[in-house]
């Protein structure tokens, strides 16, 4: 009787200690993902240097490969409609997600062109009240000093933390381009469509 | 002559004109509009509020839409906490709103201007705006253009411009 006992407790032990490891699996600490990513991209970068200076098109894919999975684009380019994201239909919304993605990923790949193996420092992570949203804090060591890069983050139902927008030398990028696209849109005289294909993001600052 | 009269006339003459610029005062700061106004609280957190000063305005689109009632430090996340009072029938300002601090004018006075989002859900009275812009401040800036002159005739290539927060305008022609 005692070793059941024994027994079926060892097994409730076991069994409480695996889905506790599957549930501190899911959320990665917001500093280690973001040191993870930038790391995964500069190794690549400084590693194919030769290769993309040769073709453009590597640089691109390679920023995409390293981008995408970790940018919640969908929400990101939400931000980026703001005001006319409830004016447009489910097919301008769609595109214009498209554009904007490609033409981030062109501006950034443009930017990490110039990437000569600078280092970086994340800083330690300080946690917020919303355990589901992260700000992370990171310098970049340029010839022209530091740069200070805020990466703000958002997990999602996989558990798994996505960028929503990027504080750039203390430029809030999201309301940058939501601020551009205002005003594409007004240059436009109010034609949604015109003022996503002629959208240009620019972020004015050159991140290395 | 000085008479009763004359001089009851002169005292009423210099009462109601120390009122009536009294009056003038009052409109010309805004004071009374204001305080007839109902208003609700809503919070902000900025790295740097610049010079901003209690009783800033509040706009969105440049229209005043509230005043700045409180500034303070956070003491536990080291930034600073600004309490906005928004009139109340502006109610329909999206949640992922962005509460930046721009400068009116050139070197003037500085005010939070609201950029409205895409979200259906709207802020209440104690909600946080969350997203934030800080004010930029004119040292920093002058130093990042000092800094890119001085490299750019180095010869180095693709020095970090001075970032541009303006809205840039797109023809289509």
């Amino acid at each position: 009787m005692l070793a059941l006992v024994q027994r079926s407790f060892a097994f409730l032990a076991m069994l409480s200690m695996v889905l506790m490891a599957q549930v501190s699996h899911a959320a990665e600490n917001p500093k280690d993902f973001v040191q993870r990513i930038s790391t995964e991209l500069t190794t690549r970068l400084v590693k194919e240097r030769a290769a993309y200076q040769k073709d453009p098109q590597l640089l691109l894919t390679i920023v995409q490969q390293n981008i995408e999975p970790y940018v919640d684009f969908d929400n990101f380019a939400k931000g980026v409609m703001g005001q006319f994201y409830r004016q447009a239909t489910d097919k301008q919304r769609a595109d214009f997600t498209v554009q904007f993605k490609q033409s981030l990923i062109r501006t950034y790949a443009n930017g990490l062109g110039a990437y000569e193996n600078q280092k970086f420092t994340v800083k330690p992570y300080v946690a917020g009240e919303d355990p589901k949203k992260a700000q992370v804090d990171m310098e970049i060591q340029s010839n022209n000093g530091v740069i200070p890069v805020t990466y703000q983050m958002v997990l999602n139902t996989q558990g798994q933390w996505k960028v929503r927008n990027l504080i750039l030398n203390g430029i809030n990028l999201g309301l940058t381009f939501r601020n551009q696209f205002a005003s594409t849109v007004e240059a436009n005289r109010g034609n949604l469509d015109k003022a996503i294909a002629n959208f240009v993001p620019s972020a004015g600052d050159v991140k290395k | 002559m000085r008479t009763r009269s004359l001089e009851l006339a002169v005292g009423a003459f210099l009462v109601i004109s120390v009122a009536a610029l009294f009056f003038l005062a009052i409109k010309v700061s805004g004071l009374s509009s204001e305080l007839s106004q109902p208003s609700y609280k809503v919070y902000a957190h900025y790295q740097n509020i610049g010079g901003l000063t209690v009783r800033s305005k509040v706009t969105m689109s440049g229209v005043t839409i509230g005043r700045v009632a409180a500034i303070e430090l956070d003491k536990k996340r080291l930034n600073a906490k600004v309490t906005l009072e928004i009139y109340n029938d502006v109610n329909e300002i999206s949640t992922d709103s962005v509460a930046s601090i721009l400068t009116a004018g050139l070197l003037g006075e500085k005010y939070i201007g609201i950029v409205p989002g895409a979200d259906d859900t709207f802020i209440k009275n104690g909600d946080e705006i969350e997203q934030t812009q800080s004010s930029l401040v004119l040292e920093d800036l002058i130093g990042k253009f000092l800094f890119n002159k001085a490299t750019e005739d180095k010869g180095s290539n693709n020095a970090a411009t001075t970032p541009a927060p303006a809205a840039n305008s797109q023809d289509d022609f």
